[in-house]
């Protein structure tokens, strides 16, 4: 009886090796594009998927043209040697043309897929993310594991939000705030962050620049640690660039009643913005061990982050996208049915947004005069 | 091997009412509350868990009321054997269904994150044999193996706290109960409550307990434990996904695992996931001892292992039914609703048949 359970227990494991993954045999794919395939081909997508080799340096990028990221798919299946995979993504790439065209139906397809890992990073890519992908970076490595070092290090200093699968399509759901990717463009040398997409629902709309996004990351949500550099900064007569190096952020949104909302009652909003930083980077005269001249320093830097602050606003409201979320704050002070009813990119484009900043200097590093 | 005095302990009842509970239902848990409860569903929930420990109640009332006879006394007591046998068959039949139901559920949905390709019959074939390897011991055996399961699928709580950075209170919005789909309808809450779907095979446990096994200690306790995670599991969803994103999401509990990413190893959830094989294997082997005590009721000269033998084979052959993984959860959902009904008819008819039994006695001795 024990043998026949024996053999009966054998039998039944091998049986299950008819599912090999063989890694050897495996091709992860690291990264996926995807593109407007043309005029001549108007509704055609042209993708693009990069594979590692296994010695990590080099990788092998397959471009076609097809209706969709399956029927691509089968044509790379056809190319190459290997079982191709998904399980490894770690970027899907949209090209600038066809993220204003819309974005939903391939990040539903990418993220119907269970093998996906929902840490797969959003990006738009600005110029051609074929030539992106094939070409080698004096940084090392192949393009996509270069651009998940350059995204990943940025998105810890919450320098840039968190733009992945599960933080993008989060936000496309939520009808309160919408989502927002990272920028990627090509320089000659290297791939360069390049600003904040914002989106509207799947629909690229605005785009913050380079510059900005450290402001874009304060209104959006607290930042723990970052640099805020700043070029225009009145001190006195003097006007100075100031940057402030591990900041530290708090942001408070106060909105006026929401009554009557619905009946097209302007809103009126203030975001207050609590900063803190340490100042090691300063070319003014002034003697910054006295405590007035650390003053009238935050007064300025406080000013320059409120027209900052208040310009991205403007942006965001020309093109009614909420990218910062104050429609989760109004809906939560709201009845639901009157949410429902509220026509919040409507309300938000007319609303009057203000911005409070408080920058406090937290030290001085080991110089106190320049 | 276990004493003949051995009797079961509280902790181990709380254990096993924790394991019967978290089966295949608690992937879908928090989209289940935001589909059918909506925002803040958890305080829907919370009353819900109030539900069931009042169904509890009522077996306690049973235990009481029987001085602690088994379901087979209090039934035969009153009832003649040709009447009950059939009612014990249809009651078999169900329970071995549910548990078949509820391992091809867990192997469909384990298939779409690994194993695609292998057919789904040949992985619960293996199933069915960890099945038949609890079944064929005794109860203090199948708990000891539970205690020990127990440890590690509750061991995956303790990564709750990893969702805390991209976890925000107000996607909870302030609104109570809003945006359901369909409205609040008895049986969206119903669908809720399947999740709590299995304390009340307690009734056959009764002949296992004495005063000492404090049995419905262990059984609020348990029932407590699962509430606290399948809270967890709602709390952490609520915060970490859009409320109308929780609504369209399969799997939130899955999808949440998917999130988990340490510096050494991404995709933990592929090895996360297998632990709650053994929450659904204790759920299907606990239906399958419900049906094997009523079998033994019936055949109680049967040679031993064979009645166990024949369970298994019948959960095997019931796995056949659902081919599609719509086609599992759809049977899941359905036998549960029946189980539902079962878990509150069933108390109320055995107080009847106790309170006809008394009054039969206090008849006799008039």
């Amino acid at each position: 009886m024990k043998a026949a359970a024996c053999w009966l227990l054998m039998l039944v494991c091998l049986a299950g090796c008819t599912d090999q993954r063989v890694l050897e045999k495996m091709g992860f794919i690291r990264t996926i594009s995807f593109d407007v395939a043309g005029q001549d081909n108007a509704n055609m997508l042209k993708v693009t998927i990069s594979i590692p080799k296994s010695s990590q340096n080099e990788s092998i990028v397959y471009t076609t043209v097809a209706h969709s990221s399956k029927q691509a798919r089968a044509v790379f299946d056809r190319q190459n040697d290997r079982r191709l995979v998904n399980g490894q993504i770690r970027q899907i790439l949209f090209g600038e043309a066809l993220a204003k065209q819309g974005i939903w139906k391939h990040l539903d397809a990418t993220m119907r897929d269970p093998s996906v890992g929902i840490h797969a990073h959003v990006v738009v890519a600005e110029g051609d993310t074929e030539k992106m992908l094939s070409r080698k970076y004096p940084q090392g490595g192949t393009a996509g594991e270069y651009i998940d070092n350059l995204l990943r290090a940025e998105s810890a200093t919450r320098d840039i939000p968190h733009a992945n699968l599960h933080t993008f399509i989060r936000d496309y759901y939520d009808d309160g705030i919408e989502p927002v990717a990272t920028i990627l463009k090509e320089t000659p040398s290297s791939l360069l962050i390049d600003g904040v997409a914002l989106f509207k629902k799947d629909k690229y709309v605005a785009r913050v620049p380079a510059a900005d996004k450290m402001y874009f990351g304060l209104l959006r949500d607290s930042v723990d640690t970052g640099e805020l550099n700043m070029d225009d900064i009145r001190m006195g007569k003097e006007s100075l660039p100031v940057s402030l190096s591990y900041i530290h952020s708090r942001r408070k949104i106060r909105f006026s009643s929401v009554k009557g909302l619905t009946a097209g009652t302007p809103l009126k909003v203030t975001i207050h913005l609590r900063i803190r930083g340490s100042l090691l980077e300063f070319y003014g005269g002034e003697a910054l061990d006295n405590a007035a001249n650390q003053k009238k320093l935050e007064a300025g830097m406080s000013r320059y982050v409120e027209e900052k602050c208040n310009a991205l606003i403007a942006l965001m409201q020309q093109n009614k996208t909420d990218s910062i979320g104050i429609g989760q704050h109004v809906r939560n002070a709201m009845k639901y049915a009157s949410w429902r009813q509220l026509e919040w990119d409507d309300t938000f484009s007319k609303a009057d947004i203000t911005v409070r900043a408080d920058v406090k200097i937290k030290d001085i590093g080991k110089l106190t005069r320049s | 091997m276990a004493k003949a005095n051995e009797k079961l302990n509280r902790i181990h009842i709380a254990l096993l009412i924790y394991m019967i509970e978290l089966d295949v239902t608690v992937f879908a848990l928090p989209r289940l509350v935001a589909k059918n409860i909506g925002t803040n569903g958890w305080v829907g929930l919370l009353a819900l868990t109030c539900v069931a420990c009042f169904n509890i109640w009522l077996f306690q009332i049973v235990y009481r009321m029987g001085k602690g006879q088994s379901f087979f006394q209090i039934v035969e007591a009153v009832v003649p054997k040709w009447c009950a046998y059939p009612f014990y068959l249809v009651l078999t039949v169900f329970w071995i269904a549910i548990g078949s139901f509820i391992g091809k559920d867990f192997i469909l949905i384990f298939q779409t994150l690994t194993f695609q390709s292998s057919s789904s019959m040949m992985i619960f074939s293996l199933y069915c044999l960890m099945v038949y390897v609890l079944l064929v011991k005794d109860i203090y055996s199948i708990l000891k193996a539970v205690t020990l399961f127990f440890l590690m699928t509750a061991s995956v709580n303790l990564l709750a706290p990893f969702f805390f950075q991209d976890w925000k209170l107000i996607r909870f919005t302030t609104s109570l109960f809003q945006g359901t789909e369909g409205g609040h309808t008895l049986h969206g809450w119903t669908e809720v409550y399947t999740v709590f779907v299995g304390y009340e095979l307690c009734l056959f446990l009764f002949p296992y307990v004495d005063k000492k096994s404090k049995l419905f200690q262990g059984m609020y306790t348990g029932q407590l434990l699962i509430g606290l995670v399948q809270q967890l599991a709602v709390w952490v969803s609520f915060g970490f996904f859009s409320f109308p994103e929780l609504k369209v999401l399969a799997y939130p509990v899955i999808h949440t695992l998917e999130y988990i990413e340490f510096p050494f190893i991404n995709r933990v959830e592929n090895l996360v996931f297998p632990f709650f094989l053994f929450s659904n294997l204790v759920s299907t082997v606990l239906f399958a001892f419900a049906g094997l005590s009523c079998l033994k009721q019936m055949f109680p000269q049967a040679r031993p292992k064979l009645l166990e033998l024949f369970i298994v084979i019948a959960i095997f052959g019931l796995g056949y039914i659902p081919k599609l993984l719509r086609e599992a959860e759809a049977l899941v959902f359905h036998s549960f609703f029946v189980e539902i009904g079962v878990a509150f008819v069933l108390p109320l008819l055995l107080m009847v048949l106790l309170q006809i039994g008394k009054l039969r006695k206090k008849g006799v001795k008039a």
